[in-house]
């Protein structure tokens, strides 16, 4: 093998190692998929501020589909304990939102943002 | 969260990095690891193995963790391959524990080696009597050296003025049933020449012989699948 192939291969790899653990997979992804999930956030947060619950809850639902579908990606770079985090705040809101709620969905909905922002930063 | 495929790929990447590690850190034998050494490599692999299967935390802090005590390591060799104080101060030196057949009980104790340990190693390298013992070394990794008295080193060839022939190493002709062409024209042979010995010891094809070797002296070692022992 020749000699720089031999030093390629290592240093190669060690590269794709840590594009993926710093969430490659994730930033490789359209812009408009990334920003997907704080865009409903706000929506759901301008809902439940204006008590607008039934669109608050098909939101949530948007929220909840887009969330599903970005797991994949970012679960090779993530900690388990956020991602599900993330699942507990959602599945909390459906509860508080269908209680009407609105102290509590607030909450939950500022502690998935945070979890949130700790995922991709 | 598929936590199956997750650990799969962080274990490819713990693997991985740890082979690189291991093939830049060098050829080390296991034998030859210093007590530090072995620690270091037990703490690589520690962080290998959470970095590999511990999805509470980010893969990352792990990895650079790895790296972290890889660079280490691979700075401290530099430091002891390029500077010889460097390496006394870091890697020790080696301590004689026998000199001139006496005992050095207060360099003994310095290393924290006891008589027993010595002695233990000293059967294990054949020496049952401390009579025939000139000098013992502990070296850095722990095993001890001997030096017989004059009087017990056996004789060699060249103290007896016999001639010898170098044995030089052999070269494997056919392996599992396979002749290995590359081998066969490296021992200036042929295949008609290896069928011919192969019929001479009452073997029928090639591939009754599990494994053949021929030394330099052009000697001939067979062994075949089917075994004779009785």
């Amino acid at each position: 093998m020749r000699k720089w192939v031999s030093y390629l291969i290592p240093i190669v790899s060690l590269i794709l190692f840590i594009v993926v653990m710093q969430g490659g997979c994730y930033y490789l992804t359209s812009l408009s998929d990334r920003d997907i999930i704080p865009a409903y956030v706000e929506q759901v947060d301008m809902d439940l501020r204006a008590e607008r619950w039934d669109d608050a809850r098909e939101n949530l639902n948007r929220l909840d589909l887009a969330w599903k579908k970005t797991i994949p990606k970012i679960q090779y770079h993530a900690e388990m304990d956020a991602i599900d985090g993330i699942k507990m705040n959602i599945s909390r809101l459906n509860g508080s939102i269908d209680a009407q709620d609105l102290g509590l969905s607030l909450a939950e909905l500022n502690e998935l943002l945070e979890h949130w922002e700790n995922l991709t930063n | 969260m598929n936590e199956g495929l997750v650990v799969v790929v962080r274990s490819i990447i713990a693997f991985f990095t740890l082979l690189i590690i291991a093939r830049v850190l060098g050829k080390q034998q296991i034998s030859q690891l210093t007590f530090f050494d072995y620690v270091l490599g037990i703490t690589i692999g520690s962080i290998a193995a959470t970095l590999s299967v511990d999805l509470s935390s980010r893969a990352w802090p792990h990895w650079v963790g790895l790296m972290v005590w890889f660079v280490i390591v691979w700075g401290l060799q530099w430091v002891t391959l390029k500077s010889r104080p460097a390496a006394k101060y870091i890697v020790g030196e080696p301590t004689v524990v026998i000199m001139n057949g006496q005992i050095l009980e207060a360099a003994m104790r310095n290393i924290r080696y006891t008589l027993s340990d010595v002695l233990e190693q000293l059967r294990d390298k054949g020496v049952f009597d401390l009579n025939q013992v000139g000098f013992a070394v502990v070296e850095t990794n722990g095993k001890v050296s001997v030096l017989l008295k004059p009087e017990y080193i056996p004789a060699t060839p060249r103290d007896l003025k016999l001639s010898t022939q170098s044995s030089g190493l052999g070269t494997e002709l056919i392996y599992n049933g396979i002749v290995i062409d590359a081998n066969l024209k490296q021992a200036n042979v042929d295949k008609e020449w290896l069928e011919k010995q192969l019929k001479n010891k009452g073997i029928k094809h090639i591939s009754e012989v599990f494994l053949a070797t021929i030394g330099s002296s052009g000697g001939l070692f067979i062994d075949t699948y089917k075994d004779s022992i009785k």
